[in-house]
Order: structure tokens, then sequence, then C-alpha cells
């Protein structure tokens, strides 16, 4: 299973000026972090941010005596960054990126934008099944959010064995409710194939799967409206 | 001496008004225990008001009235420090006599103890008593210490002291004897940025971040920016000043709505679409609070504040480390830990060297890596 998230960026300088200063930041083994950058275009780069952390565990013996082992141990994260929408795009992140992105920013002379991206679903699914040119079907979706009545919301996950959007429809019934995420199906290779999606940008899908479905996925990402 | 004892005169009234004033540090439950270590036990559904006023009832002694005043006291005050570096070496000798003459003429109220913690540290502090008026009566006084610390390097003396007006006063009071013993003035060099222009403000604070040796930026939380002089509307002096005739253009600008500063609180703020958008617009950095990684074993993290006294002119540099998040096994605690004095200490010169040589830098617009054409 990969994850893989977008974000928006808005680059102050190009992205071979960029790719030149990460690969000035190269990671070496003494290095504690740094950029491992694999291929440069016009408007795309596709490399590795690498953090070393270094650690002393304690282990307590059943003797009572304390053993000290220092750790250490890399933490990667692959990234993809376009000039054009989503600018960012992110493999299987690690819980924080904090390190990554103040380096980003320093490499930018501080004057880079990112803004996490709040999608709209269904308006993806819609222009994924169009791009993909195959039927999609959604068959569990979890909302949350839905007002039952004045200050009472209900989080509700949907699953079926055919597409539960008709069935969202009449459950929410014109009501207020957030898409959190839904779990897709459709025909890849004479197999059924499972993707899910996630309203922050990100979606999640088997390894074998990236090569064909990434490209599509990437392009049916809905452009956030301005002011949003 | 003054007579120490009028400030326990407290009446009621004064205890009601200590206890109903700090509502945060003088809960409910601060009240309820109060009482219950007198052996009363009053409801805990009465309301703060109620309880303040019992309690301010009772007869209270020396002590008691000390605990009060010590409860509503907030016990981490962390207060910022900012430093002035002498360029000379001054010999702890020199110091020592300039203290002593000090502590000789300070106030009655005053009372300095000066020691020399080694051969190159020399720690004054000086007990003072600040007043308020604004505050209760009971608060208005309050004792303070200012710790002021000589670090005697190879051509230069660096005088950490607590940014605030009194320890800059005994600061000045040293400094001018320091001048008077080297019959000379020493030149002494602070953080003042009011010469440079407002981009080059930002990039002050944005460089002394990123470059602190030994230190890795991993955040920042706090940002407060304020609006250039060049893109704000005519000073109100004008409008005072043509009187009647400019009054209908008075009218209209004070309904124009202005922004002057903001202040933004949040995480991996200078990346976010609001500070780009500030900046933009015109709006430089004043002070930020960030986090930053040790590059070296143990690894932890430590959150700094920095900004000036005052923002618009750009002067009065002051900062502060505010605790550690400690690595424990590759992950980070999740609250932040006070710093001892000590360890304070260490991490202080560290910022001060930062500031002075991003200063220097940026003076002579050197090879300093952000700078350059490359902005948009």
């Amino acid at each position: 299973m990969k994850r893989i998230r977008w974000f928006a960026a808005k680059w102050p300088i190009a992205l071979r000026t960029l790719a030149t200063k990460m690969k000035s930041h190269p990671f070496r083994e003494d290095s504690l972090n740094g950029f491992i950058i694999e291929r440069v275009r016009d408007n795309f780069i596709n490399g590795r941010y690498v953090e070393k952390i270094s650690y002393q565990e304690t282990l307590t013996t059943p003797f009572g005596d304390q053993q000290i082992f220092d750790r250490t141990e890399y933490r990667q994260l692959e990234f993809s960054l376009f000039s054009n929408f989503p600018h960012m795009e992110f493999l299987d992140a690690p819980r924080s990126t904090q390190s990554y992105v103040s380096k980003l920013t320093e490499l930018n002379n501080f004057s880079l934008t990112i803004t996490p991206l709040t999608v709209d679903l269904l308006k993806w699914v819609a222009s994924f099944q169009s791009l993909a040119n195959t039927k999609v079907t959604i068959d569990s979706l979890q909302i949350s959010g839905l007002e039952l009545e004045t200050d009472v919301t209900a989080r509700v996950s949907i699953s079926g064995n055919k597409d539960v959007r008709e069935a969202l429809q009449r459950v929410t019934k014109g009501r207020r409710f957030d898409l959190e995420r839904v779990q897709l199906k459709l025909l890849h290779e004479n197999h059924i194939v499972g993707l899910q999606l996630i309203n922050t940008g990100a979606a999640k899908l088997e390894d074998s799967l990236l090569e064909d479905f990434l490209p599509a996925l990437r392009q049916s990402l809905p452009v956030p409206k301005l002011g949003e | 001496m003054p007579n120490e004892t009028l400030r326990y005169y407290a009446t009621d009234k004064e205890i009601f008004d200590v206890l109903a004033s700090s509502r945060q540090r003088v809960s409910e439950t601060a009240l309820l225990d109060m009482a219950r270590s007198r052996g009363i036990f009053y409801s805990p559904r009465d309301s703060r008001d109620t309880l303040a006023s019992n309690i301010s009832l009772l007869p209270h002694d020396h002590d008691s009235l000390k605990e009060i005043l010590g409860k509503s006291e907030n016990p981490n005050r962390a207060e910022k420090v900012t430093s002035i570096t002498l360029n000379a070496k001054i010999s702890p000798e020199t110091i020592k006599a300039v203290v002593k003459s000090f502590s000789e003429n300070a106030p009655s109220d005053e009372k300095v103890v000066a020691q020399s913690e080694s051969p190159d540290k020399y720690r004054v502090q000086v007990k003072y008593t600040e007043l308020d008026y604004a505050k209760t009566r009971l608060l208005q006084r309050r004792n303070r210490e200012a710790d002021i610390r000589f670090i005697i390097e190879d051509n230069k003396t660096t005088i950490r002291l607590p940014a605030n007006p009194k320890a800059r006063e005994i600061a000045a009071l040293l400094k001018s004897g320091l001048d008077a013993s080297q019959k000379t003035e020493i030149p002494a060099e602070t953080i003042d940025i009011s010469d440079l222009s407002t981009d080059e403000r930002t990039l002050f604070f944005t460089n002394l971040i990123s470059t602190m040796d030994g230190y890795e930026l991993r955040d920042v939380m706090n940002v407060k920016v304020q609006i250039g002089s060049a893109s704000k509307s005519p000073p109100l002096e004008d409008e005072e000043k043509n009187g009647e005739e400019q009054e209908d253009a008075a009218i209209t600008q004070t309904m124009l709505s202005v922004v002057e500063d903001v202040a933004l609180h949040g995480k991996a703020l200078l990346v976010s679409a609001e500070y780009q958008l500030l900046k933009d617009k015109g709006f430089f950095i004043t002070s930020i609070t960030w986090k930053a990684q040790q590059t070296k074993s143990p690894f932890n993290i430590v959150e700094y504040d920095a900004g000036f006294e005052e923002p618009e002119e750009g002067r009065g540099f002051r900062y502060n480390v505010r605790g550690l998040y400690r690595n424990r096994d590759g992950e980070f605690t999740k609250t932040m830990q006070a710093l001892s004095a000590a360890h304070k200490e260490e991490i202080f010169p560290i910022i001060e060297r930062t500031a002075l040589r991003v200063l220097e830098a940026l003076r002579k617009k050197a090879d300093i890596p952000q700078q350059g054409g490359e902005q948009q």
C-alpha cells in the first residue's frame, strides 16, 4: 500500500534553480539530513529527503544494569515537485514533514507558500473516472459532521455491494456534511481493484497500481479555487 | 529603610481584590483549598466572588498574606533577556570595583549581591522593588530581581540582562562606571536594526532562525508582522498640524480600514499563504517564536523567541529560550520542559552571536545565501 499526498505551492524560484540548491544540500554519510535528487526537468523535480535520526536507547537488564545503545534511523520522504498544480507530491511521507518543509522554505528564501488541500471528493472521483475511461464504483465512504438536528452531528460510514452515492444522497437529504474518504472499485486488467481517496488531497493504493493510476489521480485532482 | 510593615496592613477589601483579580492563578479550587487549610469547608458550588469575599473576611496573619501574594504571582514568569556587547576586554577586577561602588550608592530599597562565577563570568543580582499603580494596592509593590551577567571573552565583554527598563537602567549605570574606570567611552554594540529596510528586517529574523550554530530550524509557531512605514498612510501629526483645513481629509482617513500589525499563531507559519500574502503587502517580521533541533547529541528540540521591544523602530532586541522537547528514542516529548538557568546561559550566547553575525552580514550586504536577486 502506498500513501500519496498532494499540496498546492507557490514557487518563488524556477524549479531548476531549486534543484541546484537542493543538490548543494546533498545527503551524505556524515550529514544529518539532505536531498537525493533523482530527476530534474524544467517543470519537475523528483527526489528524496533523508533525515538521519540518532538517539540513545537505554535498556534495563533483568539484573538491574542499564545498557545504552546508540541507534540510528533513516527517515525518507519521496517527493515530486511540479511547476503546475498539484505542485507537491509526497509518497509515503513520514508522520512529521517539519524538517523537510523548513529546509525547503530556507532554500526558497522564505518566500515559499505551501497550502494543504481540501478536496471535493465527488468531483475528484468524477474527473478521475472520465480520465481513466472506466466505470468507477464508490463502494464505501465516510462522512462526518452530518447535521441531524441543531447542534447534533453524526459520523457515518456507508458501504455496499454497489455504488453508494445514491444512498448517500438519500441519507443526507440536502443536509450539510463533510465527505472525508471514499473507497473506489474499478476494473483494471480484468481484475477488480480498489483505491482510497481522502479529502485532504491524499490517496492510498496498492504499489502495483501506482504506475497506471498515479498520473490520472494527479491530473484529476480538482484545482482549488482562488482564495481557498 | 522603607517601612516594610506598611505593606502588610491589608484590609479585607484589599485581600478581596487580590483574590478576585488573578483569576487564573487563584482559581476556585485554590480558594477552596485555602479555606480548607483553615478547617473551613465552603461549597464548591459557591461563586468565585462569594468565596473570595468569605476568605477576605477571615483573619490573616503575615504568613497567610504572604501565601496569598505568592499564589497570585506567576511562578515561571519568563522574562526575556537582552545583551550589550562591549568591544573591549575588561578585567574582572575592574567590574568588581565598579559593582562595589554601584552597590554602595544604590538606593536603600535595592540590595546588590555580586559574585564571580568563574574567571570570565561575573554575576550581579540586584533586588529591587517595582511599583505598578495600575494594580490593586497589595500588588502595587513587588520584589523583583535583576540578574545581570558579565561574560568576558577575548576582545569583548557581553553584559546580559533582563529586558526591562529597570535592568537597562542598572546596566547603563554600570556601563558608565566602567567607562569612567577606563577613562574612555567603551564602544558598546546592541542589536539595533532601526537603520535596516523592512525587507532586511525580515531577513534578519529569517537568517537568525536558520543559521544558528549547532541548531537546525524545525518550525515557526508565532510571528508578529507590522506594516512598513512606507506603505502606511501619513502619520497623524500632519493632520493635527494643519488643523481645520485638513479635517475633512482626516475624517476620511480615520474611516479607512488600516491593518497595522498582525500576530499569527500556528505551525510552519512562514510557508502559510497568509504570511506570504502579508509579506507581499509590505509587512515585516517584528517578533518570532521558533523551534530548532540540535545537530549534535542529544538532538533535542529547543524553543526560542526573539523580538524587539520597539517593534516599529527595531530597537531593544530581546530573546528567550522558552523550553526543551527531549528526544526520547527518536521521538520528542509532547510537552515543553523548562530549562534551568545554567542551561539557558549556555544557549544565550548562540543567539547573541548569531544575531550579531547576521546583522553584520546584512549591513555589509555580504555573501548571505538568502540575499540576492532571486526573491520575487
